[in-house]
């Protein structure tokens, strides 16, 4: 016969193990990474044969509840995308001038020119409470945690410039865990070239724009629609990686402090092809 | 030995929870109603505290988190403690109430909509800053909501799971 405080004890047991995962989960042990690297890379595949055979569903479903919204997206895009084409007839001049520059002035250098890993992200999102994005690639093609990772951008950066969507925080051999910048826990040194100001940029979560704190707190010069980009000075990131353009420009009420808002240059939320950037530069060819 | 071993619920219960995986990381994260990424794990969970007990529901809630944990990006370890706790929850209640208790698809709507709230104030405490907004309230709707849709083949294959253990005879199933 079962003891009757049987249960109590499971259920105390399952809490402590559960709690023990986590704290280890919390400081990095190797084991635990070690295990969710090996079982990413089994159920990582699987999961993407399974969207494929999915794939009809997945069609059928967003044909029949998304399709009024896919037409406003194509709208809007294809207004965005005739303004982007008149700048960038307008910048191809330039960008001859600003390497000459680079050279010049010794200056480090330009995402366009680090060696980069190029991957899909894995469709989907498997969780409502993910602050990553996975890819298809891992340490087997050159992708080694501390990457910053772009939006996927051509050589010359004449027809689309490198934006910062995150940074690589935990690989296996065939796959890679991007956090966004979205994410609380990350922060950027960046720049407002066109104010001259300096700050740090933090996420405030999934789909919300960054919190940016200036260096110069009461900025006259600061106003909506400046580009924001890293500045790479002792930062884990290189310079001159577009992070977003200023939304809003609010004063902290009863303090001196501007509060800048920056809404990413890309939508984080429908990825498909992004580039881990060795950032420093390592021996290692990427794939 | 072998016609042992397939009885065995811990065995039957594999298939399933690989199943719930590979679903979750396919068909769940594609198919979003509402923008809502839908729980198959958690749907087990609470199947698994209604069918097979406090133990026993305990043991495969447990599982089934810590499997989905391991393939997510989310703390590892927090999906198997709510769950376990909303299993062995579940399971306490329904002990509790007189002969049928509340109906299955009120419990699994009532217990996945706690589970979802106690994963979100579990994760702020293991510092998660991004979980508890407004947005929470539309994931919890919405995920209680479909578990509570769809609970019926989710107790049928629990039960087959279980189909050997004391408390899932004694209920008739």
């Amino acid at each position: 016969m079962r003891r009757p405080g049987r249960p109590r004890i499971t259920i105390i047991v399952l809490v402590l193990a559960s709690i023990t995962i986590l704290t280890l989960d919390f400081r990095g042990a190797g084991i635990v990474g070690g295990i969710r690297d090996g079982v990413g890379d089994v159920f990582g595949p699987v999961g993407d044969g399974a969207q494929r055979l999915f794939r009809p569903v997945t069609n059928v479903w967003n044909g029949a509840f998304g399709y009024d919204d896919l037409e406003r997206e194509n709208e809007a895009l294809r207004r965005r995308l005739e303004g982007a084409q008149a700048e960038v007839a307008a910048a191809r001049g330039t960008n001859g001038e600003i390497a000459e520059l680079r050279a010049l002035l010794k200056l480090g250098a330009p995402a366009a020119s680090l060696p980069r890993a190029c991957a899909d992200v894995v469709d989907g999102r498997p969780s409502n409470f993910d602050a990553t994005i996975e890819l298809t690639k891992g340490s087997a093609q050159g992708i080694a945690v501390g990457d910053p990772v772009v939006s996927a951008f051509d050589d010359g950066g004449a027809t689309s410039a490198p934006v910062l969507v995150g940074r690589v925080v935990g690989v296996s051999r065939n796959r890679a865990e991007v956090r966004l910048v979205t994410d609380p826990v990350v922060q950027i040194g960046v720049a407002i070239p066109e104010a001259g100001n300096r700050g740090l940029a933090q996420g405030t979560g999934a789909g919300q724009p960054l919190d940016v704190r200036l260096l110069e707190s009461d900025d006259p010069g600061m106003a909506p629609g400046l580009v924001v980009k890293t500045h790479g000075d002792a930062s884990r990131y290189p310079p001159d990686l577009v992070v977003g353009t200023v939304s809003a420009v609010a004063r902290v009420p009863g303090a001196p402090e501007l509060r800048v808002r920056v809404q990413p240059a890309v939508d984080l939320g429908r990825l498909s092809v992004v580039c881990a950037l060795q950032y420093p530069p390592r021996d290692v060819t990427p794939g | 030995m072998l016609a042992l071993i397939a009885r065995s619920p811990w065995i039957r219960l594999v298939p399933v929870v690989a199943t719930v995986v590979v679903l979750q990381l396919s068909l769940a994260a594609t198919v979003r109603p509402f923008g809502v990424t839908v729980d198959l794990a958690l749907l087990v969970a609470v199947a698994a505290g209604l069918v097979a007990g406090q133990e026993k529901g305990a043991i495969a809630a447990f599982v089934a988190g810590l499997a989905v944990d391991l393939v997510l990006s989310t703390p590892l370890g927090l999906s198997a403690l709510t769950y376990s706790v909303v299993a062995y929850l579940v399971a306490t209640v329904q002990r509790g109430l007189r002969a049928g208790g509340f109906p299955a698809r009120v419990t699994m709507f009532v217990a996945s909509a706690g589970a979802v709230g106690l994963w979100a104030v579990l994760a702020t405490l293991f510092g998660r800053q991004d979980v508890l907004t407004s947005r929470l309230v539309r994931i919890t709707l919405v995920v209680a909501l479909a578990n509570a849709l769809v609970c019926r083949p989710a107790l049928a294959t629990l039960r087959w799971v279980f189909a050997s253990t004391p408390e899932v005879s004694r209920r008739g199933s």
